[in-house]
């Protein structure tokens, strides 16, 4: 148990730090609320980070990375928390698909994908889930009949986030050698293949951040496939173990939440003008989300550590996502009860209040550091969807309790 | 931040967990819960292993509050007697510079803090003190029945002080508490007219240092109390049949073991964590300390009440074990004080603003947002 910094690491802090000061003011703020309109602020920051030495900070060097380890990285996301950094928009490029790739993929399909996932020219999306295999991915049924020279794929993907930007897909299809898990195949597709149609949908906030994605016997060559025939599932392992390490630290900062939330009740009094700090229950309600933020940075802390030692995912990471997704849910909740029913407001109704040409253009003028309202209501609702994503908490439950602590399947 | 143990604490665990399985068992157990006597326990155990985590100048063997977690840790995992240990150990930081005591703490005199327990000890409420000796009463004092010293906060003409009080004088009564959890005893202590001596130390410091070590190391108890109700409840979800299947192969049972594991995991995660921040030093130990005691002694009453529905009617009995964890972790939430109290702390430190009358002692002035 150390809380010292390695002379490299603080060297690094240092560097990122002062780069990120540098460059963040060179972007062309305000980032954009909604998903569609971020590419174009993104995509440059992208490009200035993979000309720094900022890209793929864990992919091996050869493939254009850092060959960093997590504790590096992590110094990163920090800092850029920190420093209010945008978003990332290729989350699937570069901590699952790429890293499959770097691990599974043919000298070919290295050499065309990984570095353009870096420069940020490629964002990547994930065609697993389907209408009827959601938690049971292993029951997909879209299908890939053997042609001359390739495959010919039809059948429906849903809930694939940013498929409407993605460039790219990483792409679970049945090939037939087998029952379930045994007859599957790990395809890339190029999503301006003929055949392929994307439909937007709505999530529960009225935005198009994920999408029905509709595949009629599109065309892809033999040279699409990772790993072997048949052999796709093994490399879906492969890719949900680089997702884990992602998915137990988590996507948020919540130090930097619980600072916003602090910073937020000191500065607010309630209806009666008395000071929101000085109301018992809103007192007890944040030292207790403080205290889980607490917990949640020694379970992050934890889970680096082994990460970056090369040890197998253990136990902490295992629960992370457990511990995660209902902490982020109940801070922006709390964010959001501090004006009673704030939360409340149709989005609609919120851009008439605004009264500056909708919500978008409302938070254009809040700027990128914007910590009110509007910040909680989006993490409260996004909250909502990691909890469900990428193995919903009842799956990731029985998961723990067959898998670590060896309960009965049946 | 590297959150790992060195090959040292590993084999500390390792070698502490061994000499436990060999030294106490369920049988064990109940014949010094019932005899209301687990001194026999507390020498020996004393004897082999009460120096580590004080500092080898102190005439300790070294090492630190990591350390003194994974002995809390491990005591509690088999149930362990740990009154004794518990008190000296919060109490020898009172003790600096004074070798002869210290030496004698380590070798099982136990030494105990005169407050109470059912409060953070920075909050402990001081003796008057006076030309004719020391004379008040303390309720419910931690190992207050086997204590041969007691290290005595006062009111002092110039503050607060700290004294060490010999409990063997006729001016010392103690009046033992008997608690439904029979691992830790507690005592009333009455002074009228007690020798004292001052100690040489800065009483509201050590009170503060206190006061994290009793959040770490009985946030570290409660981790060890939940692994094994955790370990209980699972293998009992194996064994158990009933409609013809493991009870353990039902979701709504899968479900609740997972959900104690978390509680576990999580808690292993931040003991640790805390343990090296405070020994450390960080800017936000003492928040730190205060959130593991607060959310892990909380959580872990919550799991102990999802352990009991996990056993049935099994669990409830007197003859299975499960009871006597139950019970060191219901103790445990409020003792050395209670989530709320803790949380308090959090908010006045958090939420202190230029116009609050609030003044954040426990944490002290090194503690920043």
């Amino acid at each position: 148990m150390d809380f010292s910094e390695r002379p490299d690491e603080a060297q690094f802090r240092t560097e990122v730090r002062a780069w990120l000061s540098e460059t963040l003011p060179t972007l062309q703020w305000p980032e954009p609320p909604e998903l569609e309109d971020k590419v174009p602020f993104w995509r440059p920051y992208q490009t200035a980070l993979f000309e720094a030495g900022y890209a793929g900070l864990t992919w091996p060097q050869e493939y254009g990375g850092q060959g960093l380890d997590e504790r590096m990285s992590s110094i990163f996301s920090e800092e850029s928390a920190h420093a209010g950094a945008p978003e990332r928009l290729n989350t699937i490029g570069e901590d699952f698909a790429g890293p499959t790739i770097a691990h599974f993929g043919t000298a070919e399909q290295k050499e065309k994908y990984l570095r353009r996932i870096l420069t940020g020219e490629d964002i990547w999306c994930q065609l697993f889930s389907e209408p009827e295999s959601g938690s049971d991915l292993a029951s997909l049924r879209t299908k890939a009949v053997k042609v001359d020279g390739g495959w010919r794929i039809t059948g429906q993907k849903i809930w694939t986030s940013r498929a409407q930007l993605a460039a790219h897909a990483i792409l679970l299809a049945r090939t037939g050698g087998g029952e379930r898990h045994r007859g599957i195949t790990y395809f890339l597709l190029p999503m301006d293949s003929e055949g392929v149609t994307v439909r937007p949908l709505e999530h529960m906030l009225g935005e198009a951040e994920f999408n029905e994605v509709f595949l009629d016997n599109v065309f892809l060559p033999d040279s699409a496939v990772v790993g072997e025939v048949d052999g796709g599932w093994k490399v879906t392992m492969g890719t949900l173990a680089f997702e884990r390490v992602a998915i137990a630290t988590g996507r948020v900062n919540t130090v930097k939440e619980i600072r916003n939330l602090v910073d937020d009740v000191r500065s607010r009094t309630d209806a009666d003008g008395n000071p929101l700090g000085a109301d018992p229950h809103v007192r007890r309600s944040v030292a207790d989300l403080w205290g889980r933020v607490h917990l949640h940075q020694a379970i992050s802390q934890r889970v680096i550590s082994g990460a970056s030692g090369g040890e197998p995912p253990g136990e902490a990471t295992s629960i992370g996502k457990l511990f995660f997704c209902p902490l982020v849910e109940d801070l922006a909740d709390f964010g959001l009860s501090l004006e009673p029913l704030n939360d409340q407001f149709d989005l609609e109704d919120e851009v008439a209040a605004v009264g500056t040409g909708g919500l978008a253009a409302a938070e254009h003028e809040a700027g990128p550091q914007d910590q009110g309202h509007r910040h909680w209501l989006r993490l409260a609702n996004q909250a909502r969807g990691t909890a469900i994503a990428g193995g919903s908490t009842y799956i990731q439950r029985n998961i723990v309790a067959e898998r670590i602590l060896g309960m009965p399947k049946k | 931040m590297e959150w790992k143990f060195s090959e040292e604490q590993e084999a500390y665990a390792e070698a502490l967990q061994d000499w436990l399985s060999g030294a106490v068992d369920s049988e064990k157990l109940r014949g010094w819960f019932d005899s209301g006597d687990a001194s026999a326990f507390a020498e020996t155990f004393a004897r082999d292993w009460a120096g580590v985590g004080i500092p080898e100048e102190d005439g300790g063997q070294g090492g630190g509050l990591v350390e003194l977690a994974l002995t809390a840790e491990h005591l509690a995992r088999v149930d362990a007697p740990s009154a004794a240990w518990l008190a000296t150990t919060l109490a020898v930081p009172a003790l600096a510079g004074r070798p002869a005591e210290v030496e004698e703490a380590v070798g099982g005199q136990t030494v105990a803090l005169l407050a109470s327990a059912d409060r953070i000890p920075s909050a402990a409420v001081p003796l008057q003190g006076g030309a004719n000796g020391l004379t008040g009463s303390v309720a419910r004092v931690l190992a207050g029945d086997t204590a041969v010293r007691f290290v005595v906060p006062v009111a002092g003409a110039h503050g607060l002080e700290l004294h060490v009080v010999d409990a063997g004088q006729e001016s010392v009564r103690v009046t033992p508490r008997r608690l439904l959890d029979r691992s830790r005893t507690l005592a009333d202590v009455t002074l009228d007219g007690a020798a004292s001596q001052r100690l040489d130390v800065d009483a509201v410091s050590v009170l503060e240092a206190i006061s994290r070590r009793a959040a770490v190391l009985v946030a570290a108890d409660t981790l060890g109390a939940s692994q094994t109700m955790l370990d209980l409840a699972v293998d009992y979800a194996k064994q158990r049949q009933q409609f013809g299947v493991f009870i353990g192969s039902f979701q709504a049972v899968k479900h609740a073991a997972a959900s104690i594991m978390v509680a576990v995991e999580a808690a292993r995660s931040a003991v640790y964590y805390t343990a090296a921040s405070v020994d450390s030093d960080q800017p936000e130990a003492a928040l730190h300390a205060a959130a593991a005691k607060a959310q892990i002694t909380a959580e872990g009453t919550r799991s102990a009440d999802t352990a009991l529905t996990m056993h049935g009617a099994i669990g409830y009995t007197w003859e299975h074990d499960l009871q006597l964890y139950y019970k060191r972790a219901k103790l445990n939430e409020g003792l050395f004080g209670s989530p709320g109290a803790w949380n308090d702390h959090i908010a006045d430190v958090l939420l202190l603003t230029a116009g609050d009358q609030a003044t954040p002692r426990l944490l002290g002035a090194g503690a920043s947002v």
